[in-house]
């Protein structure tokens, strides 16, 4: 039953504030010390916990006889904050495999120039005496452009050694999916001798592998571009990435997602607080009737 | 769960106790004399809790 001390105002109103961003009922209501309780411990909690799992502990997916994400169903209470996970599931499903049809990013990887062919004239062709040419980390800008039916474009950076370089692109460039959580950027073509096999996965950035040319000579280079923040952010995990989230974080990942969960079932006090005042009442009650027994 | 990760236990139950008695009373003070109330009754729940079950899985 209501306090009538609590003036509630509009308490659908409050309700719906109150589930879109915790606190903000209560704001609305003028309930300041409450508003910033819920505020900063819901949101709070939820956030940590985002931290806590790399921010990929809040996802929507749903496949029958596979994974689903039961979870989610206590991480939208918290509103607004896990809301993004439904509306990425639909554009993760709808991004295709093509590459982009532009792109305009932050280059870091390695480049390795083709062998001199004259070199391959002078030594016998022997895998174990044939020569390999050096293999450059370089940093710098990629573009490309889709014109008609062919990719043009270039890499624009600076090798190991600080020679600056422009390198064209020559062939259609490999690049992994636009909106993905989860990819494996672990050099594959231009790994180093002795170099151990350590997977790498990464969801801020994205794969990249293209054929370049700078003047006479053609090579490969090998890296990755960041990924929009838009492009990962509250996106369905795939197997892999589970699996190698709690291969990595162990328990934190769980903790992080009790974390999420336990954030939302308190927003339900919180909007209950928000519809119906305090379930107990005022809180000073009992004074009241220990004064009456006095009396 | 290692000692480390055990720490995070710490926000958790505050975040639940002061939440969960805002929820229930309008004043202030109320709030939080029950909230702390509530904070020191479950983590010496979970005290002996830890206790039991170090004792139990001693020596395994």
């Amino acid at each position: 039953m209501t306090s009538p001390q609590v003036d509630l105002k509009n308490r659908w109103l409050a309700a719906v504030l109150a589930f879109l961003i915790p606190g903000a009922g209560h704001l609305y209501q003028g309930r300041l010390v409450k508003a910033a309780i819920y505020s900063v411990g819901i949101i709070g909690l939820f956030v940590g916990g985002m931290v806590l799992g790399e921010w990929k502990v809040v996802y929507w997916r749903w496949e029958p006889g596979g994974h689903r994400s039961f979870g989610y169903f206590s991480q939208v209470l918290v509103g607004l904050p896990a809301l993004p996970a439904r509306w990425q599931a639909g554009r993760y499903l709808e991004q295709g495999r093509a590459i982009d049809e532009t792109l305009d990013a932050p280059f870091s990887g390695r480049l390795r120039y083709d062998p001199d062919p004259d070199q391959l004239t002078i030594h016998p062709v022997d895998p174990d005496t044939r020569p390999t040419s050096k293999i450059h980390e370089i940093t710098g800008t990629i573009h490309w452009q889709r014109e008609a039916a062919a990719v043009t474009g270039t890499l624009e950076g600076t090798l190991d050694n600080g020679q600056a370089v422009s390198l064209t692109l020559i062939r259609e460039p490999m690049a992994t999916r636009r909106v993905f959580v989860h990819d494996e950027i672990t050099p594959s073509i231009l790994r180093r001798d002795k170099e151990t096999s350590v997977r790498l996965f990464s969801s801020t950035a994205r794969y990249v592998r293209c054929d370049v040319q700078n003047g006479d000579r053609e090579g490969i280079v090998e890296g990755t571009v960041p990924r929009d923040f838009w492009n990962w952010f509250q996106v369905p995990l795939e197997e892999e990435a589970l699996q190698e989230l709690h291969g990595r974080l162990g328990r934190r990942f769980e903790l992080a997602q009790v974390f999420t969960w336990i954030a939302g079932l308190l927003n339900l006090l919180a909007i209950w607080d928000a519809l119906e005042g305090p379930a107990y009442g005022y809180g000073d009650e009992e004074d009241d009737s220990e004064q009456a027994a006095a009396d | 769960m290692d000692a480390h990760n055990t720490w995070y236990i710490l926000p958790l139950v505050v975040v639940i106790s002061l939440v969960y008695s805002a929820s229930r009373y309008e004043l202030t003070s109320r709030i939080f004399s029950r909230a702390r109330r509530i904070f020191l009754t479950i983590m010496i729940f979970l005290g002996i809790l830890f206790v039991v079950l170090n004792t139990l899985s001693f020596r395994l």
